[in-house]
């Protein structure tokens, strides 16, 4: 083999076990784009739950069933906005906002500074969803609020 | 041929596989040692803090996390580590039976149109995947206007920015322009016009998007392999053939160049192993941290109803009703994951891998969503035995008539 291709040859050794080492050791996104694959790879059995969770805002007055917010609208990714919700639901009803919500207070903050302070509620609305031995038991189940709160940030709050 | 050919070839064969086996188990044993026995000793008494100094500190949070948390993490790296040897061990093996050498497996002559080939598809879909931000899956957020909270930049996107040093965090105008780049870029590369600058412009203004858009607080697999793709095409000579500049060559009363060249197939080889390697390493993580419940109706059942329910895939919410018959499924995607280094390994498998992991990547996509558009043009880098197999085709049916 020449020198050229036993320096290429090098080259590629590195990338290839930079590649392996991030799959075994499993390093994350730290060394992206040579990333591990777990996704997916956990087992689930009959039990297994889920939710899919919705957050809406409501105005003083609005009687109706609020504005459904999505991750576009708070200009947060995806996965981010689900796992802010997600943990935001693990409150539970409180009613108010505690001190250690941060993701509640991080949601509220966004709501404030990209859909304006005209908004004084949130809510977190939930629909629970189970597998059984043979697979989803029910696609449709019913959808239940899970948690409201106040938005600190709204104009009639400061008020 | 003399009959003294095969048998010398026999006996080498047997050294190499002696030789294999040695050195996996000089590698591997001293590896079971440590991380059955010496791994959780220094793991338990650094935890009393009567250990290593330096693993003391590295479990900040023991005080809060028992032993056992960081035991078990040693045991999953334990099997991973185990797992891909035995994968070494098994392809390794392979790699001896159809006789290939560093030599021939990188740098066997190959017709310069497959590299080519290999530019525009893999350009071209990277185009598609610039124009058309729907192909990768969700409405996108403007994530200029993120909280900067969640800004924690890559060391790729770091990298990428060095000669922008005194930008931090890149603005929108700073994105549109590197956007509006790597478009301009990529259709020169797909025309092939001063192939080399413009393919490398096309993969740093990719590789920074991509980064950037990944440095928010999560990141996806989809376009990780497209990356490397589009770097190693950067550092090959994709545009010899097939391109603009071979045409202005030419046009320039220059000879035109040999259509077999040793330097053709590295970057095609490049992604072959990246891909091998990714999925074996899906297939390992499955058995590691699912192990055999993992092959249960429920578990498939359970991530097609959480990700089809969450993007409104019908396929995948009436799917997911019937666990009864997903373990098939599971199995064939996992036997196709590991076994995927044959397609590299033994050419007359591969087209059958390519058209199995098309059809995989189609399927996973309509049933539940994740979008690997980019790694189903990236088959493309098994152009050669796909060209090869064609052709026998053609020949069978020429005899047939």
């Amino acid at each position: 083999m020449s020198i050229r291709q036993r320096a290429i040859l090098a080259v590629l050794g590195v990338i290839l076990s930079v590649q392996l080492i991030a799959q075994v050791a499993g390093t994350g996104s730290a060394l992206w784009p040579f990333v591990p694959y777990p996704m997916y790879s956990w087992a689930h059995s009959a039990g297994s739950q889920f939710s899919v969770m919705e957050l809406r805002i409501l105005s003083p007055g609005s009687s109706g069933e609020g504005r459904v917010v999505l991750h576009p609208d708070l200009d947060v990714k995806y996965f981010v906005f689900l796992g802010l919700l997600d943990e935001a639901s693990r409150f539970g009803d409180t009613g108010y906002l505690p001190e250690d919500d941060d993701a509640a207070r991080l949601l509220s903050s966004r709501i404030a500074e990209r859909q304006g302070p005209a908004w004084n509620k949130a809510q977190l609305w939930e629909r629970r969803f189970e597998i059984g031995e043979h697979g989803l038991l029910d696609r449709d189940p019913p959808i239940r609020l899970a948690r409201e709160w106040s938005l600190p940030y709204a104009t009639d709050a400061r008020e | 041929m003399t009959g003294a050919e095969p048998i010398d070839a026999t006996a080498r064969r047997r050294r190499a596989y002696a030789a294999l086996i040695a050195v996996w188990a000089v590698l591997v044993v001293p590896w079971v040692l440590f991380a059955r026995w010496i791994g959780p000793w220094m793991l338990a008494t650094a935890y009393r803090g009567e250990g290593f100094e330096f693993l003391t500190r590295a479990m900040g949070g023991r005080n809060q996390t028992p032993l056992e948390v960081y035991l078990g993490d040693l045991h999953n790296l334990d099997l991973r580590v185990l797992a891909t040897a035995a994968g070494v061990l098994v392809f390794g093996m392979v790699w001896i039976r159809q006789g290939w050498t560093l030599a021939r497996h990188w740098f066997a002559a190959t017709p310069r149109e497959n590299l080519a080939i290999a530019r525009i598809v893999v350009v071209g879909a990277q185009l598609a995947i610039l124009s058309v931000p729907w192909i990768l899956g969700f409405e996108e957020a403007d994530l200029t206007q993120t909280d900067p909270i969640f800004y924690q930049p890559r060391y790729a996107l770091r990298l990428l920015l060095a000669p922008f040093f005194w930008i931090d965090r890149p603005d929108a105008a700073f994105l549109h322009g590197t956007w509006v780049f790597a478009v301009v870029c990529g259709v020169a590369a797909l025309l092939g016009l001063l192939t080399r600058v413009s393919l490398i412009g096309l993969a740093w203004a990719s590789t920074l998007l991509v980064a950037h858009s990944y440095s928010y607080g999560e990141f996806h697999h989809t376009d990780a392999l497209m990356m490397v793709a589009l770097w190693a095409l950067a550092f090959s000579r994709c545009g010899a053939v097939l391109s603009l500049d071979a045409r202005i060559r030419r046009a320039r009363g220059r000879a035109p160049v040999d259509a077999l060249h040793a330097f053709e197939l590295w970057p095609l080889r490049l992604i072959q192993w990246m891909f091998a390697l990714t999925y074996f390493a899906a297939a390992v993580e499955k058995l590691v941290n699912g192990g055999m419940g993992w092959f249960k109706g429920t578990t498939l059942a359970y991530y097609f109803a959480l990700d089809a329910l969450h993007r409104n895939h019908p396929v995948g919410v009436w799917l997911a009703q019937r666990a009864d018959w997903l373990p098939p499924l599971a199995v064939i995607s996992v036997l196709f994951e590991l076994a995927f280094p044959l397609a590299v390994l033994v050419p007359r498998l591969a087209i059958w891998f390519v058209a199995f992991g098309i059809s995989f990547h189609l399927g996973v996509y309509i049933i539940h969503g994740p979008p690997f558009f980019g790694h189903m043009a990236l088959f493309v880098v098994f152009i050669g035995v796909i060209r090869e197999d064609l052709a026998a085709l053609q020949r069978v049916a020429r005899r047939g008539r």
